[in-house]
């Protein structure tokens, strides 16, 4: 037969190794809480930016042609090749991308004497309606002959 | 004699718990903070790329402007080394009229932000223009000074 002094001694090393895992357990979990919501927002913030920077990509892309050729369905057909022009010159087109944003497209022209100058205003909104990123370029459609670069 | 008894007992004694869960915290803390600090540079950067590519877009429209200002006066006239439009041009604000023999140069430069700037140049001339530079140069560049390299010599 064992001596009950031992068994106490025992039954206790349990009782402090049980404490010492629920004492860990929770700061584990409480610290696993916080960590992942930090990779939570990292995550966030990684698509946000890569969300931007197709968006600055296409813009910048959209801004090229435009300023070449000036027309906004010529424009738009060209970025995006799926793209069906309807009849006759739109003033504003929007364009899905990718599934996760909208490319709006509104052109204004302002006449100038010698000829037109053209606007284009490039806005990307997200599913949610949120801005992501927005600029403007423009277009002078000159009346005379003109050469680029000799 | 050892008999047995006063051996230490198998399995995880206290403290080993504690210190495998500081060490697997820390290493889950500074993986969260290197991936938190990645994606707000990669933030950074986007938004500064789109800064600039608004900043570029806007001095563009600003140098067409001048542009078209300078080709409304050119729509009244049919001879370019006529002295009038000559004179008309040098009034455009921030351009530099240079007579050749066959019609003129204008040339101007547009600010992008405090470290580059659009410069642009057109040769009016028989019935129509030329675009002859639209580019964009840094502020401290100089055109006309080569760069310090060395010519082999």
């Amino acid at each position: 037969m064992k001596s009950p002094i031992k068994l106490t001694k025992k039954k206790g090393r349990l009782n402090l190794f049980f404490m010492e895992m629920i004492i860990v357990l929770l700061f584990f979990s409480i610290a696993s809480a916080v960590i992942l919501c930090s990779f939570a927002g990292s995550d966030k913030l990684a698509k946000d930016s890569r969300l931007l920077e197709s968006a600055v990509f296409r813009a910048q892309s959209a801004a090229e042609i435009y300023s070449q050729n000036g027309s906004l369905s010529k424009t738009a057909g060209m970025l995006f090749p799926s793209y069906t022009a309807a009849d006759g010159e739109l003033s504003r087109i929007t364009v899905p991308v990718d599934g996760k944003m909208y490319m709006i497209m509104s052109e204004t022209s302002e006449e100038c004497g010698g000829g037109i100058l053209k606007k284009l205003s490039i806005i990307f909104r997200n599913n949610d309606g949120e801005t992501v990123y927005e600029t403007e370029t423009g277009a002078y459609i000159s009346e005379r002959a003109v050469t680029e670069f000799e | 004699m050892n008999n047995g008894e006063n051996r230490r007992p198998a399995g995880i004694g206290t403290g080993y718990l504690s210190i495998m869960m500081i060490f697997v915290v820390l290493c889950l803390t500074m993986l969260a903070a290197l991936s938190y600090s990645s994606a707000t540079a990669e933030k950074k950067y986007s938004e500064k790329s789109g800064e600039y590519a608004n900043e570029y877009l806007a001095a563009d429209i600003s140098a067409k402007r001048v542009l078209a200002e300078i080709d409304a006066i050119a729509a009244e006239y049919d001879d370019f080394t006529d002295f009038m439009f000559i004179g008309e041009l040098e009034e455009v604000e921030g351009t530099a009229v240079r007579q050749l023999p066959d019609g003129v140069e204008i040339s101007w430069t547009t600010p992008i932000n405090d470290r580059q700037s659009i410069s642009s140049a057109v040769k009016y001339s028989g019935g129509g223009y030329t675009v002859t530079r639209w580019k964009t140069v840094s502020v401290s560049e100089s055109e006309s000074k080569p760069l310090n390299v060395w010519s082999g010599e």
